[in-house]
């Protein structure tokens, strides 16, 4: 998918991805990659100031894996990220109907 | 070392040039960089290519760092603002209850110059023009030992400087003490390491030299100030000893400046 489509939609991503539990930023990448079939591509580096925009919104929390021989910091979706995923999820699911639609009446 | 060595090591270099705002965010941008390009490698080196082929991959897949360092950027500035915003406000506080303190000394300054060259030179009487009756009766009232309304009005005029300049002095050393304590010498106190060292000794050295400048000059100059609904006066002398107070405290700014610049870097 051309990445441009993607931006205005990785945050949903990547609250969806971070739904299924914690992880670390190049876990959420991965899982993206993996639950798109690849489809998916978005030049990696950009997902963590996206991860980092999510959390100074208060709908993620961090935390440096003390448990990791690395240095990488764990995300996982906050109350307030669980209703905004919630609320994006209904927004995209309309958004997607009315494309169909427009799309299907063309062909 | 170059790009073809280390692809790496030469990714975060130039990152980390194009990053912008507070330094913990920079830092905590290169350690998650660096993390997941190396566990890209791992993962490149596991699925068969050479360590140098598995890192320009990684690289390759983690986006141009222009790019990268343009989303990151985003909101630094906000970021920036936010972050100097309460060690700029906690810094304000502090020259400010310096200014109290000074104000204070200011007071006990105007009482020794009293002493040594007379009220009249330090506080001044209004020349030409009648004082009201109101403001005489007050005065009197006030100052029973006066002989004249004139005097009367000197003598409360001194009066009402010290106590109002002490009640200031008062007031800011009140403020010195809170800010101690509040800052301590554990988060409060890093958390105004934010600004430059010298900033605070700085604007306090101009500041007061500005200021003590101003009044030694306006003093020298002995022109009267009358003002207030009661129509007191100041001296010269008042301005004088102001003024002294004040290159005094820019004097004190100035030596803890030159400390600091020339003192070794503390440990973060």
């Amino acid at each position: 998918m051309k990445r441009d489509r993607i931006k205005g939609h990785l945050e949903l991503l990547l609250l969806s991805v971070l739904q299924a539990g914690p992880a670390h930023g190049y876990e959420v990448i991965a899982a993206l990659r993996r639950r798109s079939d690849g489809e998916l591509d978005v030049p990696e580096g950009t997902v963590y100031p996206a991860l980092h925009k999510l959390e100074e919104g208060g709908l993620l929390s961090s935390e440096w894996d003390a448990g990791s021989t690395r240095r990488r910091r764990v995300y996982r979706l906050t109350a307030r990220g669980e209703s905004a995923l919630e609320a994006e999820r209904t927004a995209w699911r309309r958004f997607r109907a009315g494309v169909d639609a427009v799309i299907a009446g063309a062909s | 070392m170059n790009a073809a060595d280390a692809p790496v090591e030469a990714y975060l270099d130039a990152l980390i040039g194009e990053l912008r705002g507070p330094a913990a965010h920079i830092r905590r941008m290169l350690a998650e960089t660096e993390d997941h390009l190396r566990a890209a490698t791992d993962e490149g080196v596991a699925a068969g290519l050479d360590r140098a082929a598995a890192e320009r991959a990684a690289v390759a897949r983690f986006g141009p760092p222009a790019e990268v360092a343009r989303a990151a950027n985003d909101g630094a500035t906000v970021r920036t603002l936010r972050g100097l915003a309460l060690p700029g406000v906690l810094t304000a506080v502090r020259l400010g209850a310096v200014g109290l303190v000074a104000v204070g000394v200011t007071g006990l300054a105007c009482t020794a110059l009293r002493a040594v060259a007379g009220t009249a030179y330090v506080y001044a009487a209004r020349t030409g023009v009648p004082y009201p009756p109101a403001a005489c009766a007050h005065w009197r009232a006030a100052q029973p030992a006066a002989r004249t309304c004139a005097q009367a009005a000197l003598l409360e005029s001194a009066d009402d400087t010290l106590l109002l300049r002490g009640a200031a002095g008062v007031l800011g050393l009140l403020l010195l003490g809170a800010l101690a304590i509040a800052l301590g010498r554990g988060r409060g106190r890093r958390l105004l390491r934010t600004l430059p060292t010298a900033l605070e000794p700085t604007i306090g050295a101009a500041l007061f030299l500005a200021a003590g400048l101003g009044m030694i000059i306006f003093g020298a100059s002995g022109t009267l100030v009358t003002g207030g609904a009661l129509g007191t006066a100041t001296g010269a002398g008042q301005w004088l000893a102001s003024g002294t107070v004040a290159v005094l405290a820019a004097l004190a700014y100035a030596f803890v400046l030159l400390r600091r610049v020339t003192a070794p870097l503390p440990d973060r």
